[in-house]
């Protein structure tokens, strides 16, 4: 569930204040992430994104990959990019 | 009873809480989530079944009729999760635990079941933008 130098677990009360941020910016980038990457996992560090993958692990390992080696221990936030569906629910007319 | 501020955005519109997940670890996953009104229960992608520490519910393994779109069902599990609400303001909930269905979506949904329905839920859209979860947790 970690990699080496990536962390997605904390403890309680040390949320790491990367995290608020992160997954701010992945909102605000939606639409350019989702063309570029398409619908997939993704891991991001303070707004970078470090690993893609079509699951969550395979994301992880891909970021795992991509750090550079001075870098240390990491706490990125995972999305899954997915195109939105305009509303949850939908229910049509009885037939 | 903290008030959690939620994440509000636009285009498109929604509330988001930052949820931390106890893990098997000890630690906390977290997650960005939707507060949905909609929903009976809160969701939650099924790849963190093995990530999260969690209990099964009665029903186990089962289907979901009638979810989202009409005449549409999906698979899902259902269990307890020991969840956390947080937010950048420093407010958090202690741990309680939650029952989810785990399903292959890639949304999380918050929903009634062991959240809203212990909660207040305040959006303002028209002026101010913001949001609050003001939970007896």
């Amino acid at each position: 569930m970690d990699t080496p130098r990536i962390r997605m677990g904390h403890a309680y009360g040390e949320t790491p204040p990367n995290v608020f941020s992160d997954f701010d910016w992945i909102r605000h980038h939606e639409k350019e992430l989702l063309e570029k990457y398409g619908e997939c996992s993704i891991i991001v560090y303070k707004e970078q994104v470090l690993g893609v993958g079509t699951t969550y692990d395979e994301a992880l390992e891909d970021a795992e990959r991509n750090l550079p080696p001075d870098v240390g221990v990491v706490t990125p936030v995972h999305e899954r990019l997915h195109h939105r569906q305009p509303f949850f629910r939908v229910y049509p007319t009885a037939r | 009873m903290p008030r959690i501020h939620l994440r509000v955005y636009v285009e498109p519109e929604q509330a988001e809480v930052l949820c931390n997940v106890l893990r098997s670890d000890g630690t906390y996953e977290r997650l960005a989530a939707v507060v949905d009104t909609g929903a009976a229960v809160s969701l939650m992608p099924n790849d963190l079944l093995n990530k999260v520490a969690h209990r099964l519910g009665k029903r186990g393994s089962f289907i979901v009729e009638q979810a989202g779109i009409a005449n549409q069902s999906f698979q899902a599990v259902e269990g307890y999760v020991m969840l956390m609400l947080e937010d950048e303001y420093g407010q958090r909930t202690s741990p309680f635990e939650v029952l989810v269905w785990f399903a292959d979506t890639k949304v999380a949904l918050i929903g009634f079941a062991d959240v809203l329905d212990r909660a207040i839920l305040h959006i303002d859209m028209l002026d101010q933008r913001l949001g609050w979860l003001q939970i007896d947790a």
